[in-house]
Protein backbone atom coordinates (compact mmCIF):
# COMPACT_ATOMS: atom_id res chain seq x y z
CA UNK A 1 0.00 0.00 0.00
CA UNK A 2 1.39 3.43 -1.18
CA UNK A 3 1.30 6.16 1.03
CA UNK A 4 -2.38 8.23 1.36
CA UNK A 5 -1.40 11.00 -0.91
CA UNK A 6 0.38 8.64 -3.57
CA UNK A 7 -3.14 7.02 -3.89
CA UNK A 8 -4.43 9.63 -4.14
CA UNK A 9 -2.76 11.38 -6.87
CA UNK A 10 -4.68 11.00 -9.60
CA UNK A 11 -7.29 14.19 -10.88
CA UNK A 12 -9.93 12.13 -9.54
CA UNK A 13 -8.97 11.83 -6.20
CA UNK A 14 -7.58 15.36 -5.99
CA UNK A 15 -10.92 15.90 -3.67
CA UNK A 16 -8.44 13.66 -1.17
CA UNK A 17 -5.19 15.96 -2.02
CA UNK A 18 -7.36 19.09 -1.50
CA UNK A 19 -9.28 17.69 2.25
CA UNK A 20 -5.17 17.06 2.94
CA UNK A 21 -4.62 20.74 2.72
CA UNK A 22 -7.47 21.19 5.24
CA UNK A 23 -8.38 24.52 3.29
CA UNK A 24 -11.78 23.61 4.03
CA UNK A 25 -13.08 24.30 8.10
CA UNK A 26 -15.49 21.34 7.59
CA UNK A 27 -14.02 19.08 4.83
CA UNK A 28 -11.78 17.05 6.34
CA UNK A 29 -12.89 13.96 4.32
CA UNK A 30 -13.26 13.44 0.65
CA UNK A 31 -15.83 14.65 -1.72
CA UNK A 32 -18.84 13.07 -0.35
CA UNK A 33 -19.43 11.38 -4.41
CA UNK A 34 -16.39 9.83 -3.90
CA UNK A 35 -17.58 7.69 -0.77
CA UNK A 36 -19.59 5.17 -1.11
CA UNK A 37 -22.99 4.58 1.09
CA UNK A 38 -22.02 3.01 4.83
CA UNK A 39 -18.61 3.81 4.84
CA UNK A 40 -16.78 5.62 7.40
CA UNK A 41 -14.28 5.54 10.13
CA UNK A 42 -14.20 6.27 13.86
CA UNK A 43 -11.17 7.89 15.56
CA UNK A 44 -9.88 8.10 19.20
CA UNK A 45 -6.64 9.59 20.30
CA UNK A 46 -4.94 10.69 23.80
CA UNK A 47 -2.22 13.57 23.38
CA UNK A 48 -0.58 15.38 26.81
CA UNK A 49 1.19 18.26 26.64
CA UNK A 50 3.84 19.87 29.33
CA UNK A 51 5.80 22.88 29.73
CA UNK A 52 8.48 24.64 31.68
CA UNK A 53 5.56 26.64 32.56
CA UNK A 54 4.11 24.20 35.25
CA UNK A 55 0.79 23.52 32.59
CA UNK A 56 0.00 19.97 31.68
CA UNK A 57 -2.70 19.27 29.25
CA UNK A 58 -4.01 16.14 28.69
CA UNK A 59 -6.53 16.24 25.36
CA UNK A 60 -8.88 13.26 24.86
CA UNK A 61 -10.72 13.39 21.81
CA UNK A 62 -13.02 10.73 19.95
CA UNK A 63 -14.25 11.62 16.18
CA UNK A 64 -16.23 9.60 13.90
CA UNK A 65 -18.15 10.09 10.44
CA UNK A 66 -20.38 7.92 8.02
CA UNK A 67 -21.54 8.28 5.00
CA UNK A 68 -25.42 8.08 4.56
CA UNK A 69 -27.59 6.36 2.02
CA UNK A 70 -28.46 9.59 0.73
CA UNK A 71 -25.31 11.78 -0.70
CA UNK A 72 -24.42 13.21 3.10
CA UNK A 73 -21.94 12.49 5.09
CA UNK A 74 -21.86 12.99 8.64
CA UNK A 75 -19.65 13.60 11.55
CA UNK A 76 -19.25 14.48 15.29
CA UNK A 77 -16.20 14.90 17.78
CA UNK A 78 -15.78 15.09 21.63
CA UNK A 79 -13.18 16.54 23.05
CA UNK A 80 -11.69 16.57 26.74
CA UNK A 81 -8.64 19.07 27.84
CA UNK A 82 -7.64 18.71 31.39
CA UNK A 83 -5.76 21.29 32.46
CA UNK A 84 -3.66 21.84 35.31
CA UNK A 85 -1.07 24.99 35.54
CA UNK A 86 0.50 27.36 37.48
CA UNK A 87 2.20 29.42 34.96
CA UNK A 88 3.39 32.76 35.88
CA UNK A 89 0.30 34.41 34.71
CA UNK A 90 -1.65 32.45 37.37
CA UNK A 91 0.81 32.81 40.07
CA UNK A 92 1.15 36.62 39.08
CA UNK A 93 -2.45 36.85 40.23
CA UNK A 94 -1.90 35.44 43.58
CA UNK A 95 -3.57 32.07 42.54
CA UNK A 96 -1.45 29.18 43.55
CA UNK A 97 -2.54 26.55 40.82
CA UNK A 98 -5.56 25.96 39.08
CA UNK A 99 -7.29 22.80 37.65
CA UNK A 100 -10.08 22.56 35.36
CA UNK A 101 -11.60 20.82 31.92
CA UNK A 102 -12.80 22.05 28.80
CA UNK A 103 -15.47 20.10 27.03
CA UNK A 104 -16.06 20.48 23.20
CA UNK A 105 -18.77 18.79 21.20
CA UNK A 106 -18.96 19.11 17.41
CA UNK A 107 -20.77 18.13 14.51
CA UNK A 108 -20.80 18.49 10.61
CA UNK A 109 -22.70 17.59 7.47
CA UNK A 110 -21.00 17.31 4.61
CA UNK A 111 -23.66 17.41 1.10
CA UNK A 112 -22.85 16.61 -1.81
CA UNK A 113 -24.72 18.88 -4.01
CA UNK A 114 -23.36 17.34 -7.18
CA UNK A 115 -20.59 15.41 -8.25
CA UNK A 116 -18.29 18.08 -7.94
CA UNK A 117 -19.57 20.27 -5.37
CA UNK A 118 -19.89 20.11 -1.62
CA UNK A 119 -21.63 22.07 0.38
CA UNK A 120 -20.72 21.78 4.77
CA UNK A 121 -22.73 22.75 7.47
CA UNK A 122 -20.89 22.45 11.29
CA UNK A 123 -21.90 23.13 14.67
CA UNK A 124 -19.73 23.21 17.62
CA UNK A 125 -20.04 24.18 21.32
CA UNK A 126 -17.35 24.58 23.81
CA UNK A 127 -17.51 24.87 27.46
CA UNK A 128 -14.97 25.54 30.54
CA UNK A 129 -15.75 26.92 34.08
CA UNK A 130 -15.50 30.46 32.73
CA UNK A 131 -15.76 30.35 28.95
CA UNK A 132 -18.91 28.90 27.06
CA UNK A 133 -18.32 29.40 22.63
CA UNK A 134 -21.15 27.99 20.57
CA UNK A 135 -20.05 28.42 16.30
CA UNK A 136 -21.88 27.77 13.50
CA UNK A 137 -19.87 27.00 9.81
CA UNK A 138 -20.91 26.89 6.43
CA UNK A 139 -18.80 26.55 3.10
CA UNK A 140 -19.35 25.06 -0.24
CA UNK A 141 -16.33 23.70 -2.35
CA UNK A 142 -16.33 22.73 -6.11
CA UNK A 143 -14.39 20.94 -8.08
CA UNK A 144 -12.70 22.78 -11.62
CA UNK A 145 -10.56 22.17 -14.30
CA UNK A 146 -11.84 18.69 -14.62
CA UNK A 147 -10.71 18.03 -10.88
CA UNK A 148 -7.69 19.61 -11.11
CA UNK A 149 -8.75 21.98 -9.22
CA UNK A 150 -10.66 22.99 -5.61
CA UNK A 151 -12.38 26.27 -4.67
CA UNK A 152 -13.31 26.08 -1.29
CA UNK A 153 -15.45 29.31 0.17
CA UNK A 154 -16.19 29.10 3.60
CA UNK A 155 -17.95 31.61 6.50
CA UNK A 156 -18.30 31.61 10.54
CA UNK A 157 -19.27 32.97 13.26
CA UNK A 158 -19.08 32.26 16.79
CA UNK A 159 -20.48 33.47 20.45
CA UNK A 160 -18.43 33.30 23.35
CA UNK A 161 -19.42 33.64 26.89
CA UNK A 162 -16.93 35.18 29.17
CA UNK A 163 -17.12 34.76 32.85
CA UNK A 164 -15.11 34.57 35.38
CA UNK A 165 -14.14 31.42 37.85
CA UNK A 166 -16.78 31.29 41.04
CA UNK A 167 -18.40 34.69 39.63
CA UNK A 168 -21.98 34.82 38.37
CA UNK A 169 -21.97 38.49 38.23
CA UNK A 170 -19.13 38.77 35.80
CA UNK A 171 -20.37 38.06 32.08
CA UNK A 172 -19.38 39.43 28.94
CA UNK A 173 -19.76 38.31 25.35
CA UNK A 174 -17.22 38.20 22.09
CA UNK A 175 -18.51 37.55 19.21
CA UNK A 176 -16.67 36.76 15.63
CA UNK A 177 -17.50 36.41 12.33
CA UNK A 178 -14.81 35.36 9.73
CA UNK A 179 -14.79 33.78 6.06
CA UNK A 180 -12.60 32.08 4.03
CA UNK A 181 -11.52 31.70 0.38
CA UNK A 182 -9.33 28.80 -0.64
CA UNK A 183 -7.50 27.44 -3.87
CA UNK A 184 -6.26 24.26 -4.21
CA UNK A 185 -4.06 23.58 -7.73
CA UNK A 186 -2.63 20.78 -9.29
CA UNK A 187 0.40 21.83 -11.05
CA UNK A 188 1.71 18.63 -12.32
CA UNK A 189 1.72 15.06 -11.25
CA UNK A 190 3.40 14.88 -8.04
CA UNK A 191 2.76 18.77 -7.46
CA UNK A 192 -0.40 20.14 -5.44
CA UNK A 193 -0.63 23.99 -4.22
CA UNK A 194 -2.53 25.42 -2.06
CA UNK A 195 -3.67 29.24 -1.05
CA UNK A 196 -5.89 30.25 1.17
CA UNK A 197 -7.19 33.78 2.57
CA UNK A 198 -8.80 34.20 5.89
CA UNK A 199 -10.37 36.92 7.63
CA UNK A 200 -12.27 37.54 10.44
CA UNK A 201 -13.73 40.21 12.96
CA UNK A 202 -13.98 40.01 16.37
CA UNK A 203 -16.25 42.33 18.74
CA UNK A 204 -16.44 42.23 22.69
CA UNK A 205 -14.59 41.31 25.88
CA UNK A 206 -11.00 40.56 24.26
CA UNK A 207 -8.73 40.43 27.96
CA UNK A 208 -8.57 38.03 30.68
CA UNK A 209 -10.42 39.10 33.78
CA UNK A 210 -7.65 37.56 35.88
CA UNK A 211 -4.68 39.41 34.58
CA UNK A 212 -3.68 42.88 36.06
CA UNK A 213 -1.60 45.73 34.52
CA UNK A 214 1.04 46.21 37.09
CA UNK A 215 2.67 49.09 36.48
CA UNK A 216 5.91 51.68 37.76
CA UNK A 217 5.24 53.65 40.73
CA UNK A 218 2.52 51.25 41.70
CA UNK A 219 0.17 51.85 39.18
CA UNK A 220 -2.23 49.34 38.97
CA UNK A 221 -5.08 48.34 36.53
CA UNK A 222 -7.15 45.56 35.54
CA UNK A 223 -5.91 44.64 31.73
CA UNK A 224 -8.15 46.68 29.28
CA UNK A 225 -7.33 45.34 25.56
CA UNK A 226 -9.59 46.95 22.48
CA UNK A 227 -12.75 46.05 22.09
CA UNK A 228 -12.92 45.22 18.46
CA UNK A 229 -10.31 43.37 16.26
CA UNK A 230 -9.83 42.41 12.54
CA UNK A 231 -7.44 39.79 11.99
CA UNK A 232 -6.09 38.67 8.21
CA UNK A 233 -4.26 35.35 6.94
CA UNK A 234 -2.67 34.60 3.96
CA UNK A 235 -1.14 30.77 3.52
CA UNK A 236 0.44 29.31 0.37
CA UNK A 237 1.48 25.49 0.60
CA UNK A 238 3.18 23.15 -1.53
CA UNK A 239 3.19 19.34 -1.45
CA UNK A 240 5.62 17.42 -3.52
CA UNK A 241 6.06 13.81 -4.06
CA UNK A 242 9.59 13.12 -4.43
CA UNK A 243 10.25 9.29 -5.85
CA UNK A 244 7.64 6.81 -4.66
CA UNK A 245 7.81 6.93 -1.20
CA UNK A 246 9.05 10.67 -0.10
CA UNK A 247 6.34 13.37 0.18
CA UNK A 248 7.79 17.11 0.98
CA UNK A 249 5.10 19.52 2.55
CA UNK A 250 6.03 22.89 2.50
CA UNK A 251 4.07 25.97 3.93
CA UNK A 252 4.08 29.45 4.86
CA UNK A 253 1.55 31.65 6.52
CA UNK A 254 1.66 35.45 7.15
CA UNK A 255 -0.73 36.83 9.71
CA UNK A 256 -1.62 40.27 10.43
CA UNK A 257 -4.07 42.26 12.06
CA UNK A 258 -5.26 46.06 13.29
CA UNK A 259 -3.85 45.81 16.50
CA UNK A 260 -0.25 45.42 15.01
CA UNK A 261 0.56 41.96 14.85
CA UNK A 262 2.25 40.73 11.88
CA UNK A 263 3.62 37.67 12.09
CA UNK A 264 5.44 34.19 10.04
CA UNK A 265 4.91 31.11 10.61
CA UNK A 266 6.90 28.26 8.37
CA UNK A 267 6.41 25.04 8.49
CA UNK A 268 8.35 21.73 6.42
CA UNK A 269 7.06 18.36 6.46
CA UNK A 270 8.98 15.28 5.30
CA UNK A 271 7.37 12.14 5.54
CA UNK A 272 8.72 8.71 4.17
CA UNK A 273 7.51 5.53 3.56
CA UNK A 274 9.48 2.66 5.43
CA UNK A 275 7.19 0.02 4.74
CA UNK A 276 4.05 -0.58 2.55
CA UNK A 277 2.56 0.00 5.75
CA UNK A 278 4.73 1.91 8.23
CA UNK A 279 5.24 5.64 7.31
CA UNK A 280 7.35 8.27 9.23
CA UNK A 281 6.77 11.74 9.29
CA UNK A 282 9.64 14.48 10.58
CA UNK A 283 8.40 17.86 11.09
CA UNK A 284 10.24 21.58 12.00
CA UNK A 285 8.04 24.65 11.96
CA UNK A 286 9.21 28.26 13.03
CA UNK A 287 7.06 31.28 14.14
CA UNK A 288 7.75 34.94 14.88
CA UNK A 289 5.42 37.64 15.65
CA UNK A 290 5.92 41.23 16.56
CA UNK A 291 4.12 42.51 19.63
CA UNK A 292 0.71 44.32 19.57
CA UNK A 293 0.82 48.46 19.16
CA UNK A 294 -0.36 48.91 22.41
CA UNK A 295 1.49 46.04 24.48
CA UNK A 296 4.43 47.16 26.70
CA UNK A 297 6.57 45.39 28.49
CA UNK A 298 6.10 47.34 31.24
CA UNK A 299 3.58 50.71 31.93
CA UNK A 300 5.11 53.90 33.30
CA UNK A 301 1.69 55.59 32.78
CA UNK A 302 -1.85 54.88 32.53
CA UNK A 303 -2.59 54.36 28.67
CA UNK A 304 -6.04 54.06 26.80
CA UNK A 305 -5.41 50.36 26.20
CA UNK A 306 -2.87 48.21 28.11
CA UNK A 307 -2.69 44.56 28.38
CA UNK A 308 -0.04 42.01 29.70
CA UNK A 309 -0.86 38.92 27.52
CA UNK A 310 2.08 37.26 26.27
CA UNK A 311 0.54 36.42 23.07
CA UNK A 312 0.66 39.63 22.41
CA UNK A 313 4.15 40.31 23.14
CA UNK A 314 7.38 39.87 20.96
CA UNK A 315 8.19 36.28 20.94
CA UNK A 316 9.23 33.72 18.45
CA UNK A 317 8.91 29.67 18.90
CA UNK A 318 10.68 26.62 17.19
CA UNK A 319 8.47 23.31 16.79
CA UNK A 320 10.02 20.35 15.53
CA UNK A 321 8.96 16.08 15.99
CA UNK A 322 8.32 13.05 14.51
CA UNK A 323 5.39 11.12 13.77
CA UNK A 324 5.30 7.21 13.12
CA UNK A 325 2.11 5.72 11.19
CA UNK A 326 0.75 2.45 10.56
CA UNK A 327 -2.04 1.83 7.84
CA UNK A 328 -3.83 -1.44 8.07
CA UNK A 329 -6.83 -2.58 6.40
CA UNK A 330 -8.87 -1.35 8.50
CA UNK A 331 -7.01 0.03 11.54
CA UNK A 332 -4.43 2.64 11.51
CA UNK A 333 -2.54 3.49 14.20
CA UNK A 334 0.33 6.32 15.23
CA UNK A 335 1.95 8.08 17.56
CA UNK A 336 4.06 11.52 17.58
CA UNK A 337 5.96 13.11 19.96
CA UNK A 338 6.63 17.41 19.55
CA UNK A 339 8.87 19.40 21.54
CA UNK A 340 9.43 23.14 21.45
CA UNK A 341 11.04 26.20 22.39
CA UNK A 342 9.53 29.52 22.95
CA UNK A 343 11.46 33.30 23.31
CA UNK A 344 9.51 35.91 24.84
CA UNK A 345 11.59 39.15 23.87
CA UNK A 346 9.74 41.73 25.88
CA UNK A 347 7.78 39.88 28.69
CA UNK A 348 9.12 40.41 31.78
CA UNK A 349 7.52 37.62 33.88
CA UNK A 350 8.52 34.40 31.34
CA UNK A 351 11.41 35.20 29.20
CA UNK A 352 10.54 31.83 27.40
CA UNK A 353 9.81 27.93 27.97
CA UNK A 354 10.23 24.16 26.81
CA UNK A 355 7.43 22.83 25.62
CA UNK A 356 6.77 18.68 24.93
CA UNK A 357 3.72 17.05 23.28
CA UNK A 358 2.84 13.46 23.01
CA UNK A 359 0.17 12.04 21.42
CA UNK A 360 -1.17 8.49 20.34
CA UNK A 361 -4.15 7.44 18.44
CA UNK A 362 -6.04 4.64 16.44
CA UNK A 363 -8.60 5.02 13.80
CA UNK A 364 -11.19 2.09 12.63
CA UNK A 365 -12.21 2.43 9.20
CA UNK A 366 -15.59 0.70 7.86
CA UNK B 1 9.70 48.60 10.75
CA UNK B 2 8.43 50.18 7.37
CA UNK B 3 7.79 47.48 5.36
CA UNK B 4 5.73 46.32 8.80
CA UNK B 5 3.71 49.14 9.40
CA UNK B 6 2.75 49.47 5.48
CA UNK B 7 1.35 46.09 5.57
CA UNK B 8 -0.33 46.36 8.90
CA UNK B 9 -1.98 50.22 7.75
CA UNK B 10 -2.63 48.64 4.25
CA UNK B 11 -3.83 45.17 4.71
CA UNK B 12 -5.57 45.49 8.65
CA UNK B 13 -6.30 49.04 8.61
CA UNK B 14 -5.33 51.84 10.54
CA UNK B 15 -3.38 50.97 13.43
CA UNK B 16 -3.31 54.13 15.26
CA UNK B 17 -4.79 55.47 18.42
CA UNK B 18 -4.18 52.12 20.00
CA UNK B 19 -1.10 53.51 22.16
CA UNK B 20 -2.33 56.51 23.39
CA UNK B 21 -2.22 57.76 26.88
CA UNK B 22 -5.39 57.31 28.87
CA UNK B 23 -8.18 60.32 29.13
CA UNK B 24 -6.80 62.63 32.53
CA UNK B 25 -8.08 61.53 35.34
CA UNK B 26 -10.83 63.28 37.27
CA UNK B 27 -10.73 61.92 40.72
CA UNK B 28 -10.38 64.16 43.70
CA UNK B 29 -7.28 64.08 45.57
CA UNK B 30 -8.44 66.06 48.41
CA UNK B 31 -12.09 63.44 48.32
CA UNK B 32 -9.92 60.50 48.54
CA UNK B 33 -7.76 61.66 51.63
CA UNK B 34 -10.37 62.35 53.48
CA UNK B 35 -13.06 60.28 52.40
CA UNK B 36 -11.89 57.19 50.41
CA UNK B 37 -8.42 56.83 52.39
CA UNK B 38 -10.11 55.87 55.67
CA UNK B 39 -12.13 53.48 53.64
CA UNK B 40 -9.84 51.15 52.37
CA UNK B 41 -7.23 51.31 55.72
CA UNK B 42 -10.03 50.23 57.62
CA UNK B 43 -12.11 47.65 55.63
CA UNK B 44 -9.04 46.17 52.75
CA UNK B 45 -5.95 47.26 53.55
CA UNK B 46 -5.99 43.83 56.22
CA UNK B 47 -2.12 42.44 55.78
CA UNK B 48 -3.45 39.17 54.61
CA UNK B 49 -5.56 41.50 51.92
CA UNK B 50 -4.66 43.99 50.45
CA UNK B 51 -2.41 44.86 52.83
CA UNK B 52 0.69 43.22 51.25
CA UNK B 53 2.43 44.36 47.94
CA UNK B 54 1.91 40.72 46.19
CA UNK B 55 -1.88 42.03 45.13
CA UNK B 56 -2.46 44.28 42.28
CA UNK B 57 -4.55 46.65 44.61
CA UNK B 58 -2.18 47.07 47.22
CA UNK B 59 -2.91 49.65 49.98
CA UNK B 60 -0.64 51.31 52.37
CA UNK B 61 -1.89 51.92 56.23
CA UNK B 62 -1.11 52.86 59.58
CA UNK B 63 -0.98 50.20 61.81
CA UNK B 64 -0.28 47.37 58.35
CA UNK B 65 1.68 47.80 54.98
CA UNK B 66 4.13 50.81 55.09
CA UNK B 67 6.31 52.77 52.56
CA UNK B 68 9.71 53.23 54.63
CA UNK B 69 8.12 54.40 58.03
CA UNK B 70 10.23 53.06 61.36
CA UNK B 71 8.97 49.43 62.70
CA UNK B 72 8.93 51.75 66.03
CA UNK B 73 6.34 53.92 64.41
CA UNK B 74 3.50 51.51 62.52
CA UNK B 75 0.50 53.80 63.59
CA UNK B 76 2.51 57.41 62.24
CA UNK B 77 -0.14 58.58 59.89
CA UNK B 78 0.09 57.97 56.33
CA UNK B 79 2.80 59.38 54.60
CA UNK B 80 2.35 62.07 51.49
CA UNK B 81 3.91 59.46 49.27
CA UNK B 82 1.74 56.35 50.83
CA UNK B 83 -1.01 58.36 49.80
CA UNK B 84 -0.06 59.28 46.42
CA UNK B 85 0.40 55.58 46.35
CA UNK B 86 -2.82 54.70 47.29
CA UNK B 87 -4.68 57.02 45.04
CA UNK B 88 -2.87 55.87 42.17
CA UNK B 89 -3.29 52.72 42.37
CA UNK B 90 -6.81 52.84 43.56
CA UNK B 91 -7.38 55.20 40.29
CA UNK B 92 -6.36 52.48 38.37
CA UNK B 93 -8.81 49.84 39.50
CA UNK B 94 -11.70 53.26 39.18
CA UNK B 95 -11.86 53.14 35.19
CA UNK B 96 -14.57 51.22 33.37
CA UNK B 97 -12.22 50.61 30.48
CA UNK B 98 -11.42 47.10 31.13
CA UNK B 99 -15.31 45.49 32.16
CA UNK B 100 -17.50 48.27 31.92
CA UNK B 101 -17.69 48.62 35.55
CA UNK B 102 -15.24 50.12 38.39
CA UNK B 103 -13.69 47.02 40.14
CA UNK B 104 -12.97 48.91 42.94
CA UNK B 105 -16.92 48.80 43.76
CA UNK B 106 -17.51 45.17 41.48
CA UNK B 107 -14.91 43.32 43.72
CA UNK B 108 -15.63 44.24 47.17
CA UNK B 109 -19.51 44.14 47.01
CA UNK B 110 -21.46 40.97 47.35
CA UNK B 111 -22.36 38.95 44.13
CA UNK B 112 -25.90 39.06 45.44
CA UNK B 113 -25.63 42.62 45.48
CA UNK B 114 -24.40 42.52 41.85
CA UNK B 115 -20.62 42.13 42.73
CA UNK B 116 -17.96 40.12 41.38
CA UNK B 117 -16.62 37.07 43.13
CA UNK B 118 -14.07 38.04 45.30
CA UNK B 119 -11.62 35.52 46.71
CA UNK B 120 -11.77 38.09 50.13
CA UNK B 121 -15.13 36.66 50.64
CA UNK B 122 -14.34 33.26 50.84
CA UNK B 123 -11.18 33.45 53.21
CA UNK B 124 -13.12 35.37 55.99
CA UNK B 125 -16.72 33.88 56.26
CA UNK B 126 -18.34 34.07 53.46
CA UNK B 127 -19.46 37.73 53.59
CA UNK B 128 -18.02 40.48 51.26
CA UNK B 129 -16.52 43.67 52.07
CA UNK B 130 -20.18 45.48 51.10
CA UNK B 131 -23.13 43.57 51.59
CA UNK B 132 -25.36 46.18 49.68
CA UNK B 133 -24.58 49.76 48.17
CA UNK B 134 -26.23 51.05 50.83
CA UNK B 135 -23.18 50.40 53.03
CA UNK B 136 -21.37 54.06 53.90
CA UNK B 137 -18.04 52.53 52.78
CA UNK B 138 -19.91 51.72 49.17
CA UNK B 139 -21.34 54.99 48.78
CA UNK B 140 -17.88 56.95 49.60
CA UNK B 141 -16.19 55.47 46.96
CA UNK B 142 -19.15 55.42 44.18
CA UNK B 143 -19.28 58.92 45.09
CA UNK B 144 -15.47 59.38 44.73
CA UNK B 145 -15.66 57.93 41.33
CA UNK B 146 -18.60 59.46 40.43
CA UNK B 147 -16.70 63.27 40.57
CA UNK B 148 -17.57 64.30 43.92
CA UNK B 149 -14.82 66.66 45.55
CA UNK B 150 -13.76 67.93 48.90
CA UNK B 151 -11.88 70.80 49.66
CA UNK B 152 -8.25 70.90 50.09
CA UNK B 153 -8.61 71.47 53.86
CA UNK B 154 -10.89 68.67 54.80
CA UNK B 155 -10.64 66.26 57.57
CA UNK B 156 -10.32 62.50 57.43
CA UNK B 157 -13.57 60.78 58.35
CA UNK B 158 -13.60 58.07 61.01
CA UNK B 159 -17.06 56.52 60.12
CA UNK B 160 -16.23 53.83 57.53
CA UNK B 161 -18.67 51.74 58.26
CA UNK B 162 -19.39 48.53 59.83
Amino acid sequence: MRLQLIVAWSPASLALLAALSALSAGAAHAQVADQAAGTGDAQASLAMYADSDKTTVVTSVVDGHVRLPVPVTVSAHALVDAVSSASVDVVSAATPRFSENRIELGTTAQLGLSSGTDATIGYTYSGENDWQSQALELGVSRELAHKNARLTVGVGVTRNHVGRAHDPSFEKTLDVGGAQLGLAQVLGKKTLATVAYTVSHARGYQGSPYRFIMMMDRLAAPESPPEARTRHALTGRILQVIGRANVVDAQYRLYLDDWGILSHTAEVAYTRELTDQLSLRLRVRGYRQHHAEFYRETYDAPMRYMTVDRELSTFWDATGGVKLGWRGERWDLEAKADTGVYRFEDYARLRGRVTVVTAAGATWRW
Amino acid sequence: MVIRMLLVVVVAGCVTNLDAPAPPVALDRAYFRCDVQPVLAARCAFPACHGSARRPLAIYAPGRERYQVGWDRPTEGVTPYELDANFAIASGFATTTATGEPWLLAKPLATRAGGYYHRGADLYGGDDVFLTKDDPGYQLLAGWIAGASAPAGCTPITEVGP
